[in-house]
């Protein structure tokens, strides 16, 4: 289980490779096996924190959980890699409703924005930095003008890029970009009781200071 | 039942964003997760590694799946 939906990604991406490839998951094995003294049978598959939540864990066990409901207008964001093939679990791969589904359960109102699951170009940060900011600023400006006053992402690393780098996403681009950004697992642990302290300073800045 | 996962971070969790794992325990806690971390598990490539080398990617990570295997983990 993971909560990056990159490291998600590219796990399913593995296992899919070799499924349909005998011989390169042999040529795989044999290197990992040489250098560290097993191999990958196949037998262990990779689960995304939001998919665990609502397929294993159920979306009413985490209603019940809710001591601090969220009561704010959220953008889902899942990224690009959790909509690959093979990569949805039991999620519908073009229009995905997990975490849609989860924000209310933790007493959110889920914003509906074309960007969704665009990507904002994570891996490509440190090489081609200007194009990566307008995507992260297109994703950002379009979750704002949709009415948000946060999002929610799914994966760690567009996580980080949303956040840290809005300002100069926002430079770059010459659009309203500010807006708070949290990753799924902080906003359950907030809605379910902990953190009081960090999901108060949240509220402030959403809904006092706001964009 | 506590329901038992094997754990994997991520580079990010681990550095830029800390809050992530911070979160991540008590939330698994109270919805009765057990997170068991993959020892020994290294870093994923991150699909930065896949520009340069396809074949290094995929051992990256079928190793850290292999070593959630060695612990008799499914997910």
């Amino acid at each position: 289980m993971t909560t990056c939906a990159t490291s998600y990604g590219i796990m399913c991406d593995t296992v899919d490779e070799f499924a349909s490839d005998v011989g390169f998951a042999n040529t795989i094995n044999n290197l990992i096996a040489r250098t560290t003294g097993i191999e990958y049978q196949g037998e262990s598959q990779p689960r995304h924190l939001l998919h665990l939540l609502v397929e294993e864990v159920g979306l009413d066990k985490i209603r019940d959980a809710v001591i601090n409901p969220i009561r704010l207008n959220v953008a889902p964001y899942y990224g690009p890699n959790m909509q690959r093939q093979g990569a949805t679990a039991g999620d519908d791969p073009f229009m995905p409703s997990y975490l849609e589904q989860l924000i209310m359960a933790l007493g959110g109102t889920p914003v509906d924005y074309d960007s969704k699951c665009q990507s904002v170009g994570a891996p490509a940060l440190l090489t081609i930095q200007k194009p990566v900011m307008k995507m992260t600023a297109s994703v950002l400006a379009d979750a704002k003008s949709s009415g948000a006053d946060m999002m929610v992402s799914a994966c760690t690393i567009s996580h980080s890029n949303l956040d840290s780098y809005q300002s100069k996403a926002g430079k770059v681009s010459g659009k309203d970009t500010s807006m708070p950004i949290v990753h799924l697992a902080e906003l359950i642990a907030f809605a379910l009781g902990h953190f009081p302290d960090r999901f108060a300073q949240l509220r402030v800045r959403a809904l006092v200071i706001g964009g | 039942m506590a329901l038992k996962v094997a754990y994997y971070p991520g580079n990010t969790a681990r550095a830029a964003s800390s809050e992530v794992e911070d979160c991540l325990q008590p939330l698994c806690k109270t919805l009765g997760i057990q997170l068991i971390e993959i020892p020994k598990a290294s870093s994923d490539g991150g699909n930065i590694i896949k520009q340069s080398s396809p074949k290094l990617q995929h051992a990256l990570v079928a190793r850290n799946l292999a070593l959630a295997e060695t612990k008799g983990l499914m997910s």
